[in-house]
């Protein structure tokens, strides 16, 4: 790892302090409250109690929800994957190909994430409607069953998330492979490389801190998702972002509420190192080119 | 300019609401001779009291009157409100901010917890989260000397309530139904919980995530009374209900935006609202409300002052405001629920005559007959009830 | 390269240019569905079903005011929450890539928590802070929590750009004189600026967006998205549909116009 010669500490220090201390007092501070509440037991009615007795609400919350915990991680995981592939592509056609087009095609493929999402969700709903101008025609071609349906079935779920999550995706990989120099390639040209060949050795591994990056701002979000389940899917779909929402809003079980988020936390946390160690970023990160 | 276009309703809101303007200002006048009493309320007992300047009042969307071409009520685009202010010179702050009880109660329990200003003067809950809030200690008490019109138009029928059997804290502002929405067109009417099952209609069903109407729905199609839930009973219900998710009968648990699924007709029957099929009617007619022959749900949103409310005088006087049977008719008229106020019903046929024969508005004896009020059971109980729900709804084996 | 290998990659080119226009026209479906249904003027109140062609709600565009100053409020917030974040969470990543020290590998987890975190826990906690500190629910503690939220976006998207910088250019400037300072604004700000732009965009969008955290924390105040979802049971007015389809085209319309001036700047330098 290339240390900056000669700076003190004090430098990353002074960087960092704005952060840390907005992150200090508008995150890790009020999710203590949050996480001691996970260890409470009683009623908004008849008032909490704390004990560190109560760490079983943990097991027992994930002894409830598993399945939902699993369903979750396999949306996200589809989702991430669906997300990638229309991504990658995208952002090095605009990369590579665009030319002075590049930002405007950008901006179009990200645009469309300032309208509101209900918005676009409705948009979806109206286009992949049962009786709607896609489904409708290929039902009464007999292309596919009368009472088949895209909507509100786990594929509509992650279509939803993966298609929610899409700038996220791509800018970050966009932006990496933006700053790859054009001359490398040339270079693997000269050499006879072919294009796959320079892809696979050039291209694709100067992208990975943007794959990485992409992959975590799509992947993280999208195993706490609760609204693309919500409207999108159907009873059993429940992903659990729907659990914790409904226990902290509807049934107002603070404590059950807590520790499934804190569970979720630990087990992306765990997730991000595990990921970030199969993709080498340490090393990839460290070196200046 | 394009008032041909326009079918039914809004035709009907803008003549109605002329004409509820010379209606109100001549009941206004005229001040007695009605069912309904009508008087401007004297100053209370306690000490001097001046109507303040602002007050902060959340609703339900669409739950007010409006005026013509507007979207969203304020107190300068809604008559009633309007008219408070020429009166009193409080302009309120209305905000649609209410689309579910639990959301709203999340967002008002930290301040109302900490014993601190909400931010609100009135709002309007449920009845059974009314309760809840009444229970907890975090609603005002009315003080009724500067009540008159409340006291004395306040339908029988909210007397002696279990949420408040004094009237003391909760101000009944509309009534709703609970029923089938059913598409007519693209199914077979039916009348009965228990046609939301045939297998017709195989996912393309639409439940509601609120436990009170789908619950009650169909514990009234197994023959239970919901005014009476056991845990049997309760326990009947949800095994039938997951019976029938499991069988790909239900398309979808959907709260708030279950209208999307009617309007797009994914979902061809719906345990449904009575206002807001009113509402979907005027674009689509082929969707009819329906109050099943096993029975309905039927609920209130009532007016409560939160605690540590900064204008409870100004409040006070807003729900007597709207205790006049001609200002509760306009609103009335617009919002198309069932009006807790004496006096209203005589009001709102004179401005239209038209509106008696809605049934939404006024159900007739019979199928008020068969209107049910989800039971208050111990708190251990309801306990139970939400927490057997909320895994049903969460797709938790049981 | 050989002619098979040659052909390979023509193909390949043909391919990316298809499957890329394909994806553009993926993503604008919905975005043309939510412009169409502008235009539509709704039998009733809900936007849902097609009935006539018009104009009028473009002409009426203001005529909710609670609507208009949804969409101000959200601007408002969008903008200034996405002006910090993003210079906060540029500061974080260059400290955390370009610099060794103790606790990197701490932090670097502890700034991906706010994205593993349920929005419902972040807003409900917040509300709970700020009730605590008596700090009056509004546009203030929108932006606070806004900001919250983008730094971790930011953070994980400048990373990913700042990895692999080249240092030596750096090391360059200062060889031929220049002070950090200079070489900051000359040499590193210029090379970062795509991936600032990046981060500061996906912030924007977010804050734009944002609804379960607002709504817990914005007291009185009515965001864009707020207002429709208030909407959604009972009709969305087609002035919505028309204020996000501004947002769109005004957003693409601006980068089109930047591009176009860069250009026209390029071009005109000797």
């Amino acid at each position: 790892m290339r240390i900056f010669r000669s700076q003190p500490a004090l430098v990353p220090t002074l960087l960092l302090v704005p952060g840390l201390i907005w992150l200090g007092s508008f995150y890790l501070a009020p999710n203590l409250q949050m996480f001691a509440s996970s260890f409470w037991s009683g009623t908004l009615e008849g008032g909490f109690t704390f004990s560190l007795a109560n760490w079983v609400n943990y097991p027992n919350a994930l002894g409830t929800y598993q399945e939902q915990y699993i369903r979750s991680i396999q949306y996200g995981f589809a989702a991430t994957l669906l997300c990638f592939a229309i991504a990658f592509p995208l952002a090095y056609y605009i990369a590579f190909k665009a030319g002075r087009a590049r930002s405007v095609l950008l901006f179009l493929v990200v645009a469309p994430f300032f309208t509101s999402y209900l918005l676009r969700t409705i948009g979806w709903r109206t286009i992949l409607g049962d009786e709607s101008v896609v489904l409708g025609p290929l039902k009464s071609l007999g292309l596919i069953d009368e009472g088949a349906r895209i909507l509100d079935t786990p594929f509509s779920v992650v279509a939803g998330i993966a298609y929610n999550f899409i700038p996220f995706m791509i800018l970050p990989i966009y932006v990496s492979l933006e700053k790859i120099d054009r001359r490398l390639l040339e270079a693997a040209q000269d050499l006879y490389a072919s294009s796959w060949g320079a892809f696979r050795r050039i291209t694709l591994p100067l992208a990975i801190p943007g794959i990485f990056a992409g992959s975590l701002l799509t992947f993280i979000p999208a195993i706490g998702d609760f609204i693309n389940a919500e409207l999108l899917g159907n009873p059993e779909t429940a992903m659990i972002g729907n659990v914790i929402q409904r226990q902290f809003l509807v049934v107002r079980d603070y404590p059950t509420a807590a520790a499934l988020s804190f569970m979720l936390m630990l087990l992306i946390l765990a997730g991000v190192t595990l990921y970030g160690r199969l993709l080498g970023t340490e090393e990839l990160t460290s070196k200046a080119i | 300019m394009d008032a041909e276009k326009k079918l039914g309703t809004e035709l009907d809101r803008r003549t109605l609401l002329k004409a509820g303007a010379v209606a109100g200002a001549a009941a206004f006048l005229a001040a007695c001779g009605t069912s309904g009493s009508s008087t401007a309320p004297s100053p209370s007992s306690g000490g001097e009291q001046t109507p303040s300047e602002t007050l902060n009042f959340a609703n339900w969307p669409y739950y007010i009157d409006v005026d013509d071409g507007v979207d969203t009520a304020t107190a300068d685009t809604s008559e009633s409100l309007r008219r408070f202010q020429a009166e009193y010179g409080t302009k309120i702050n209305y905000q649609e901010s209410i689309d579910d009880n639990d959301t709203f109660f999340g967002t008002i329990k930290a301040p109302l917890e900490a014993g601190q200003d909400p931010g609100w003067d009135i709002i309007t809950p449920t009845t059974w989260m009314a309760k809840k809030i009444v229970d907890l200690g975090w609603a005002e008490k009315f003080d009724k000397t500067n009540m008159p019109n409340f006291v004395a138009n306040l339908a029988d029928e909210f007397k002696g309530r279990t949420a408040d059997p004094g009237n003391d804290y909760l101000a009944p502002w509309q009534s709703l139904m609970t029923g089938l929405g059913i598409n007519t067109k693209k199914t077979n009417s039916f009348s009965t919980v228990n046609g939301l099952w045939n297998p017709a209609l195989k996912g393309k069903v639409a439940l509601l995530t609120e436990l009170r109407d789908t619950v009650g729905l169909v514990m009234l199609g197994n023959g239970a009374d919901p005014s009476a839930p056991t845990r049997a009973t309760f326990d009947a219900a949800i095994a039938k209900l997951r019976e029938q998710v499991d069988s790909g009968q239900i398309r979808k648990l959907s709260g708030n935006s279950y209208t999307v699924l009617l309007e797009e007709e994914s979902a061809l029957a719906a345990i449904a609202w009575s206002g807001d099929v009113g509402i979907i009617q005027a674009g689509k007619p082929e969707l009819a409300f329906v109050v099943p022959d096993e029975g309905g749900m039927y609920a209130t949103d009532n007016m409560l002052i939160p605690k540590g409310a900064k204008h409870k005088y100004t409040a006070e006087l807003w729900i007597d405001f709207y205790y006049r049977p001609e200002i509760a008719a306009i609103v009335e008229a617009y919002v198309q629920y069932i009006c807790p106020v004496k006096g209203a019903a005589e009001e709102i046929t004179k401005i239209d005559p038209a509106l008696a024969a809605n049934p939404l508005i006024f159900p007739d004896e019979e199928t008020k007959s068969r209107l049910k009020v989800w039971g208050e059971v111990a708190a251990e109980e309801q306990a139970y009830f939400d927490e057997q729900f909320s895994a049903f709804v969460e797709g938790v084996d049981s | 390269m050989g002619i098979a290998q040659r052909i390979v990659a023509a193909l390949g080119s043909r391919i990316l240019t298809v499957y890329a226009a394909l994806a553009l026209v993926y993503l604008l479906l919905p975005i043309f569905m939510v412009a169409l249904f502008s235009f539509n003027d709704p039998v009733g109140r809900s936007n849902y079903s097609w009935s006539t062609f018009t104009f009028d709600n473009w002409l009426t565009l203001f005529r909710d005011p609670t609507l208009v100053a949804a969409v101000g409020t959200s601007l408002r917030i969008a903008l200034v929450s996405t002006l910090i974040a993003t210079s906060i969470g540029t500061l974080m990543a260059m400290a955390l890539v370009r610099y060794q020290f103790r606790f990197r590998k701490a932090i670097d987890l502890f700034v991906f928590l706010p994205l593993a975190t349920p929005e419902i826990v972040l807003g409900a906690s917040l509300l709970t802070l700020f009730v605590t500190l008596q700090i009056p629910l509004g546009e203030l503690t929108l932006i606070l929590a806004h900001v919250m939220f983008n730094v971790s976006y930011v953070v994980v998207t400048m990373k990913a750009r700042l990895s692999g910088f080249d240092m030596r250019l750096e090391e360059a400037a200062a060889d031929l004189g220049a002070t950090p300072w200079q070489t900051f604004w000359k040499v590193t700000f210029p090379l970062i600026l795509p991936g600032i732009a990046a981060s500061a965009v996906l912030a924007f969008g977010l804050s734009l967006d944002d609804f379960v955290i607002t709504r817990f924390n914005a007291g009185q105040v009515q965001t864009f998205p707020v207002y429709i979802y208030l909407k959604v049971q009972k009709g969305i007015p087609p002035q919505v549909n028309a204020f996000a389809t501004l947002f769109f085209v005004a957003t693409v319309s601006l980068v089109a116009i930047g591009a176009l001036m860069q250009r026209r700047r390029a071009n005109l330098k000797p």
